[in-house]
């Protein structure tokens, strides 16, 4: 597999003249067609690395690379925006046409592309992202879900490689977090789109590849859902639950029942307790 | 019994193309000292249905009643019933406007003409009863304090006015899970050990179904399910055609159940639903002894 992402001694401060690391030490590479998601408490660090990623924030020491460019030349900026895009947790401050449509064509046109290519490439976006038929109807009028859906439309008009997501179904409700997730697992396994998703729902995390946990800046954990989701007392000590049915096994173990420990779901663990 | 709604319906910009029925023939009665929750999907009318706890929203039909008095006949009264019933809105930490956090939780009872001392008071206590300082964070900007915090100081500013009922909307979400929980454990220990009547809008079953004393469920702008929370989730069916999902550990009982294990259903927590499945074991042991 290639890399599309990568960063070695990553550190990151906001204030030049403290000490105070919002990132410390962070070396990581991420793979083409990776769902990775990051997961940490409020505070940990994780929107601030995810803006490394498409270079909103630039490295206070060490390197971050985008498809090979580093992301501390200013020249590389244009090309690593446009093949990592950005959806962010407020899909209120995201929209900024009358009508769907518009809104997504917003960064092709800006691109400079010729119209019979904007609209090809809004049609697709529209119907990757499951919102064809709102294409007429204004944003504002829109639920919580159809907004981000909309949002991650916007960016997928650019064509991009990587789609990075900040928390981007903190604000919205049950069933519009599903559509969310839905749609970006569905760019990510058929169009091949790598995904990070940042996140504090655990569960939405049993969907990804691969997940990072941050603490204080600091990369604590990184591996495979399953394996992560066993760490019940790693995960509480900074402030992050399992999800129920990871914590439940644990108990159960814990009490002397002879299952599996790298149970995620419900559907797993009535099968585990019934056969 | 402290609050009614009589067949309360109300109607968002009737006689234009843009009417629509938010909620309609509502009726519920708040008894004082509950915790009730409204659990609904977005656009069941929740959020509606509050503001007309305390007269922000009049109905376009019907009548809510406070100790036997209609709100909204008398203007002059309203100002009282919103002292009386406090509304904590939906991400709240957007209405700080203030300087400082004192500043902040003080302004509503500026505008009632306190002598400076009992405003101190009340302030100090309201921050209290939150879970924070005076003294460590009352100076600082609330603007600099992290999201849970910040919630806090919102929902200080509600609880300094003295309310006898306090509603929130949506408290918890958006918050990470630490300030979730801290969050949903002050509002509990407002209800337990101070007493204050509490409504809670919420569209999460797995906060509200271990808080709440009774649970009213909202669909299309009707009350579809109401009870205790035991009674809800036995109505797997019904809250899924609503968009709704039980809490996971109902929906592990539900679907052992299902597999003919004999197991309770009206389980919620990790905790019971550990004590269930090594209960269920245990028995399925003896039975093969």
């Amino acid at each position: 597999m290639s890399e599309i992402i990568r960063a070695e001694g990553l550190e990151f401060s906001y204030h030049k003249h403290d000490d105070s690391l919002a990132l410390s030490n962070i070396n990581i590479s991420i793979n083409r067609g990776e769902f990775l998601a990051i997961l940490g408490h409020n505070g940990s660090g994780k929107s601030t690395l995810a803006k490394h990623f498409n270079a909103l924030l630039l490295p206070s020491a060490g390197a971050v690379w985008v498809n090979g460019l580093c992301t501390s030349e200013e020249a590389n900026h244009r090309s690593i925006r446009q093949s990592a895009g950005m959806v962010f947790q407020n899909p209120d401050n995201q929209i900024i046409a009358a009508t769907v449509e518009e809104d997504v064509a917003f960064g092709p046109e800006n691109l400079g592309i010729p119209s019979a290519q904007i609209k090809e490439r809004v049609a697709e976006a529209l119907s990757l992202t499951g919102m064809t038929s709102f294409r007429h109807h204004a944003p504002h009028l829109l639920s919580g879900g159809q907004k981000q859906r909309l949002a991650i439309a916007g960016v997928i008009a650019m064509r991009p490689q990587c789609l990075i997501l900040d928390e981007p179904t903190a604000m919205i409700d049950p069933r519009g977090r599903q559509e969310v997730l839905d749609t970006v697992r569905r760019l990510n396994r058929e169009e091949g789109i790598t995904v990070i998703y940042i996140s504090h729902f655990m569960e939405e995390a049993i969907a990804a590849d691969r997940v990072l946990i941050l603490n204080r800046g600091s990369a604590i954990m990184d591996g495979r859902p399953r394996e992560i989701f066993q760490c019940v007392e790693e995960l509480r000590d900074v402030g992050l639950d399992v999800p129920p049915v990871a914590e439940l096994v644990w108990q159960l173990r814990l009490a002397g029942v002879d299952i599996k420990p790298d149970i995620m779901s419900v559907d797993e663990l009535v099968e585990a307790l019934c056969y | 019994m402290l609050l009614r709604l009589e067949n309360v319906s109300h109607v968002y910009m009737p006689g234009t193309p843009f009417e629509v029925t938010a909620i309609s023939n509502i009726n519920l009665e708040i008894q004082k000292g509950e915790l009730l929750a409204i659990i609904g999907e977005t656009g069941s009318g929740k959020s509606t249905l509050v503001q007309h706890l305390n007269g922000l929203l009049s109905p376009t039909d019907g009548k809510v009643i406070l100790d036997g008095r209609e709100v909204g006949k008398d203007k002059v009264e309203l100002g009282k019933i919103r002292r009386r019933i406090g509304l904590l809105f939906q991400f709240p930490e957007q209405q700080l406007f203030e300087e400082t956090v004192y500043a902040d939780v003080a302004f509503g009872l500026k505008n009632l003409a306190l002598p400076a001392e009992e405003i101190k008071n009340r302030v100090v206590k309201a921050l209290h009863l939150v879970g924070l300082d005076m003294a460590d964070l009352g100076e600082r900007s609330p603007f600099s304090l992290s999201g849970g915090q910040m919630r806090r100081v919102a929902m200080a500013g509600v609880l300094a006015m003295n309310p006898e009922v306090l509603i929130l909307d949506e408290p918890a979400a958006g918050l990470d899970p630490r300030g979730k929980a801290d969050l949903l454990q002050k509002v509990a220990s407002l209800h337990n050990q101070h007493g204050l009547t509490i409504v809670l809008v919420s569209h999460s079953m797995d906060d509200v179904s271990r808080l709440a004393d009774r649970l009213i469920v909202m669909g299309y702008g009707e009350i579809r399910l109401a009870g205790t929370p035991d009674q809800i989730f036995a109505c797997k069916n019904e809250l899924e055609e609503m968009g709704l999902s039980l809490p996971q550990m109902a929906l592990l009982m539900h679907k052992l159940k299902h597999q003919g294990k004999n197991v309770p259903t009206n389980i919620f927590s990790v905790e019971q639903a550990k004590e269930a499945i090594l209960c269920m074991l245990r028995g399925e042991k003896d039975e093969h002894v």
